[in-house]
């Protein structure tokens, strides 16, 4: 395998990626809601002159929650399965490249035009209540961002696990979505019912969901933002008992699996897809 | 593009990453801002007569020898601890030190009518069963004014001290001590009418106020304590214009009756108790003008009023960035709150221990009542009070006060997702726990309280964006600038 052909791809990857119009509006998206919403913390404490994190200023990691899965999937799950729809990914596989040296570049590719996406949509924000409020409750959106483009990167590999899979554009969007669901509402929505019907114990609670990486990203950012988890009741004392100042390490970590073991199974797929 | 390229890249955002985690690891707003000095009151003039103690002579000695309502001053230099028996005025210049060097008490004054100024006091012993304190005093009529008492168990400590006057004191605990270990920095025991003011206490326990009544507690800083101030048993207490920050409780009243808490700041107060004013089984309060910020639970209500036919009002309060922004057990009552502004609290009021608040409580006076955040009503007459009532309560809201442990949900999408759900399609009604029929639609004047404090470093956030910014856009450029590599690699192809 050549480094040097990952990284002539991994260029190619990205001007697609500038060329894709998918990219563009979740990065447009992102970027707008992302002011948007700097725009409503600042005027949630306008009229009392206090800032500091409410409702609104949580509704951040809802956002967060919101698009940055969706453009890791479907971006991701469009990856391979477009190319390989088109023939594009026969035809680059007769050249002398080689599969890994295609599916890395893809990852590199995606993972560096989403990062970017992410991080100028929260520097643009910062910008914003710098500008108009004068700092206060900046430190919000600069302390999200690590774990949001881990966040982001982890769906980007679980997409890819979908595209290596898929034989087709449209299936891979569809599964890309259903994915997407599952992680965002139907896993949590699943785990609150099987709570209150058969009453988890906080340890099942919270390890059952940190599995999920959206949960372990909205974990971290109450942590990283209120620095402690009593806000996330018994379950959040457990984590602040028995793990304490590794919490966030462990979360990181947790979300890292996601992202090397996530790409590695992709890989794995895709090789025998292509080569079966 | 080289590999060189594809590494720094990376690198970049990998440094970009690192950065923010290490330039912004999690800070609670603390309040170092408020300095380490108590503000100095004014004190009467040294009269040409007075002692003037030698640097040689024995304070102790001296002390004894003073006729009665003496001034003895006494210029720098370390001393010894001394007991004071007689009325009379000890006024240190120049921060006379006196060291207790770790055994018993700094200044002990046994008598009425004894003013102790000036005076720097440290190293008081560790006796909780003594209460080795920086000043202990039993007598009317005292006075311990501006002095500076650091690394003492006990600060300030009165007993059986009526009309006696605690002012301008900085008053800081022993360091690396856990809080529950520390002293009292202030202890007034069955001291009636003590005013206690201008005071700068820093990571101490508790400032306790125990069975003395029409005390007043004004303009006092307390932060990284325990208990900003706790009143017990003691009637007719009156705390204004406090400044109480990162405190485990801002102001906490047990058992009394007939308080007023005016104008006081209550922020951060964060610890296992968490709550900016308590009230418990207090027979007739007033909590006005405060600012609540920032707290576990802004006002705490157990039981309060207790007794029948009295009163409770909660007016003017500005309630804002709490977890919860009013706790009430289901058993208090009799409490009115109007023009108070409940601001973004994750939960604006909360029945602590679930079940129904109880509708002995009232929202609103005179038709006016308070402003909320989360108000979604409008205001068609534009009187500034909102034409539908505001309803307190989400579903969720309601799920977690029956299963607590669903609270490792908050701020997920499928959370949000219940209650959008719940409000739209309104299948079964969420149970409202209270009923503001006259909101108000525009938060009411901000009050006297001493501001809230931030910690604000707008220009590392502007610098640290921007380079976030640059660094971004840099390296976007710079990897998908034109490189010969790829002209090379085509060639090879």
């Amino acid at each position: 395998m050549s480094l040097r052909t990952v990284a002539t791809l991994t260029q190619q990857e990205l001007l697609d990626a500038l060329r894709n119009k998918w990219f563009v509006a979740y990065a447009i998206a992102f970027v707008l809601l992302c002011v948007g919403l700097a725009m409503m913390i600042i005027n949630s404490a306008g009229y009392t002159g206090i800032s500091g994190f409410g409702r609104t200023a949580a509704g951040l990691i809802n956002l967060v929650l919101f698009l940055a899965p969706l453009m890791g999937l479907t971006l991701g799950a469009q990856a391979l399965a477009t190319e390989r729809e088109q023939g594009t990914l026969a035809y680059m596989l007769a050249q002398p490249v080689s599969l890994a040296e295609v599916f890395m570049a893809k990852f590199f590719g995606l993972a560096i035009a989403m990062s970017a996406a992410v991080s100028i949509g929260f520097s643009l924000s910062s910008l914003a209540i710098i500008y108009w409020s004068g700092g206060t409750g900046v430190d919000v959106f600069l302390r999200l961002l690590p774990l949001t483009l881990l966040l982001t990167l982890s769906t980007l590999s679980i997409g890819l696990i979908i595209s290596a899979q898929a034989s087709k554009t449209v299936t891979a969007l569809g599964l890309a979505v259903v994915t997407w669901l599952l992680l965002v509402l139907i896993g949590s929505l699943g785990i609150m019912g099987m709570s209150i019907v058969v009453g988890l114990s906080p340890t099942v609670l919270l390890i059952g969901s940190v599995i999920n990486p959206l949960e372990a990203f909205r974990i971290g950012a109450v942590l990283q933002i209120r620095g402690s988890l009593e806000l996330l009741g018994p379950a959040g004392l457990v984590a602040r008992d028995r793990i304490g100042d590794m919490t966030t390490a462990v979360l990181t970590l947790v979300m890292i699996v996601w992202i090397i073991g996530g790409a590695f199974v992709a890989y794995l797929l895709a090789r025998r897809k292509e080569f079966q | 593009m080289s590999v060189r390229r594809v590494v720094l890249v990376l690198a970049a955002f990998a440094v970009i990453a690192a950065g923010m985690v290490t330039l912004f690891p999690f800070q609670s707003s603390s309040a170092s801002g408020y300095g380490h000095e108590a503000e100095l009151v004014p004190t009467d003039p040294v009269p040409a007569d007075a002692i003037r103690v030698c640097e040689s002579c024995d304070l102790q000695q001296v002390l004894d020898d003073a006729p009665e309502n003496a001034v003895v001053v006494v210029e720098g230099g370390s001393w010894s601890p001394v007991t004071i028996s007689t009325p009379l005025r000890l006024v240190g210049i120049d921060w006379p030190i006196i060291d207790a060097e770790g055994k018993g008490s700094g200044i002990v004054i046994d008598s009425p009518d004894v003013t102790v100024e000036g005076f720097d006091i440290r190293n008081t012993g560790r006796s909780f069963d003594k209460e080795d304190s920086g000043v202990y005093f039993e007598g009317e009529r005292v006075r311990v004014l501006n002095n500076r008492l650091t690394e003492v168990l006990f600060g300030v400590n009165g007993a059986i001290g009526h009309d006696s006057e605690i002012a301008g004191n900085y008053i800081t605990g022993q360091e690396g001590v856990s809080e529950g270990l520390r002293g009292d920095a202030i202890k007034v025991w069955y001291s009636h009418r003590v005013q206690i003011h201008h005071n700068r206490v820093d990571k101490s326990r508790d400032l306790l106020v125990w069975y003395s009544n029409e005390c007043d507690v004004y303009e006092n800083i307390v932060t990284n304590s325990r208990y900003g101030f706790h009143f017990m048993n003691s009637d007719d207490g009156n705390a204004s214009r406090n400044a109480m920050a990162n405190n485990s409780v801002g102001i906490y009243i047990m058992y009394g009756k007939h308080f007023t808490v005016e104008d006081n700041l209550l922020q951060s107060s964060r610890g296992p108790s968490g709550h900016g004013i308590g009230l418990k089984e207090v027979d007739g309060f007033a909590v006005r003008g405060n600012v609540i910020y920032d707290n576990r639970i802004g006002i705490y209500n157990d039981n309060s009023p207790y007794s029948i036919g009295e009163y409770g009002i909660v007016s003017g309060n500005v309630i804002a960035y709490n977890d919860s922004g009013v706790g009430v057990l289901p058993s208090s009552r009799s409490t009115t709150y109007f023009r108070n502004s409940f601001v973004e609290n994750l939960e604006q009021v909360t029945v602590l221990g679930g079940g129904p608040l109880s509708l002995a409580n009232a929202w609103s006076q005179n038709n006016v009542g308070n402003y909320w955040s989360d108000y979604t009503g409008y205001d068609a007459d534009g009187d500034g009070i909102g034409d539908i009532p505001y309803r307190n309560g989400a579903l969720t809201e309601q799920i977690r006060r029956s299963h607590p442990q669903l609270q490792l949900f908050r701020f997920s999408l499928a959370e949000t997702a219940v209650d959008f759900a719940a409000q739209a399609v309104p299948l079964f009604e969420v149970k409202s726990i209270l009923e503001d029929q006259n909101p108000l639609v525009r938060p009411p004047e901000v009050t006297n309280a001493p501001e809230v404090w931030h910690e604000q470093n707008p220009n590392r956030s502007i610098g640290i964006t921007v380079l976030l910014l640059v660094g971004v856009g840099a390296s976007m450029w710079w990897a998908m600038g034109p490189s010969r590599d790829a002209n090379t690699m085509t060639e090879q192809a």
